[in-house]
């Protein structure tokens, strides 16, 4: 009966919400993300093993949880796209896998940029850096696969099937530092125990990590707009909204 | 303030290079990422005006040759029985 109800309804809804939501995102995320940053590299205490290096941590772990919890949320609309055919949902799908296709990308770099002083390598060959390219690729496969696709019905179903697929990655991507030996270190707050951190090193984290997750958030609301706008590109609503926008920009 | 001036912070205790190469490839890569939703908004909301533009050319061309071609029936019409 929904479906029957709200087949035109519907992503003009969700488009006037991502609007409405995205100034907050935005804002907020903006703030607690340079407020953490400063915090972790210029006013938290220094490391007694790592010294100045292990600030690149205010970076490099919320990139890299990011990138598992991105990876998730685009699995789950993957599935809800599959079972209940919610076309809105393989739109949040491919808003989302650029998004976390970047954010993977910056936790392979700050990596590297941080295994060079600590280890003497930028890059080697075990399991939590290898599996977590693998997750890049991943995010990578989904565009293209959705891409490859001309029909968008038929492109959502491919992509998210190799979405859910790849969920197999994430337990891999987060036991690897237990399952084999590795140069990584183990986890420091994402366990079963209390954080193996001092305070006034911890709540900078914690805080970038919300900062991250809300600018993704921002830039999700955004790339749905996007997605939305794409697939209706011939709906007078979207025509109306070109030309209210178009309106606007001229008489500024 | 950790750090007890400014070229000691941007020094890291010898660390900077690697500490500021992974700041600011993060902000590049989240910048890029940020300009690029921004800016295929505006060029898609753009295809959509121009997509408008070129659907009420095509509905206005029919339309005049729809009446060119009436008009030209009317007119043997007329032709044939004026002959």
């Amino acid at each position: 009966m929904w479906k029957w109800l709200h087949p035109y309804a519907k992503t003009e809804r969700t488009y006037h919400l991502c609007q409405r939501l995205l100034p907050w995102f935005s804002v907020l995320g903006l703030a607690v993300i340079l407020f953490a940053t400063v915090w972790g590299l210029a006013y938290a205490p220094t490391d007694y093993q790592q010294s100045e290096a292990y600030r690149i941590i205010y970076i490099h772990v919320p990139s890299a949880v990011l990138s598992k919890s991105l990876y998730s949320a685009m699995a789950i609309a993957a599935f809800i796209g599959l079972v209940w055919q919610v076309k809105t949902s393989f739109m949040a799908m491919m808003a989302l896998a650029p998004i976390g296709a970047t954010v993977t990308f910056v936790s392979l770099v700050t990596g590297a940029a941080w295994g060079k002083p600590m280890w003497g390598t930028w890059w080697e060959w075990d399991a939590r850096l290898t599996s977590q390219l693998i997750l890049l690729f991943l995010f990578l496969g989904v565009i293209s696969l959705y891409k490859a696709f001309e029909d968008k019905q038929q492109a959502g179903k491919a992509a998210g099937v190799m979405a859910i697929v790849g969920v197999i990655n994430l337990p891999i991507i987060h036991y690897s530092v237990e399952w084999w030996n590795t140069l990584h270190q183990g986890a420091t707050i994402m366990k079963f125990d209390k954080p193996s951190m001092p305070t006034e090193m911890l709540w900078p984290l914690l805080l970038s990590i919300l900062g991250w997750a809300l600018v993704s958030a921002a830039i999700f609301l955004l790339r749905m707009q996007n997605e939305i706008i794409q697939r209706e590109l011939r709906r007078p609503w979207v025509q109306n909204l070109a030309n209210k926008n178009a309106s606007l920009s001229e008489g500024k | 303030m950790h750090f007890e001036d400014i070229s000691s912070f941007l020094d890291m205790g010898g660390y900077g290079l690697y500490v500021w190469l992974s700041f600011g490839a993060a902000t590049l890569s989240l910048l890029v990422l940020w300009l690029d939703s921004f800016f295929s908004k505006r060029t898609l909301l753009t295809q959509v005006l121009t997509e408008q533009i070129r659907q009420a050319r095509i509905k206005a061309a029919a339309e005049q040759s729809a009446t060119a071609q009436q008009s030209a029936t009317a007119e043997q019409r007329t032709n044939g029985e004026t002959i």
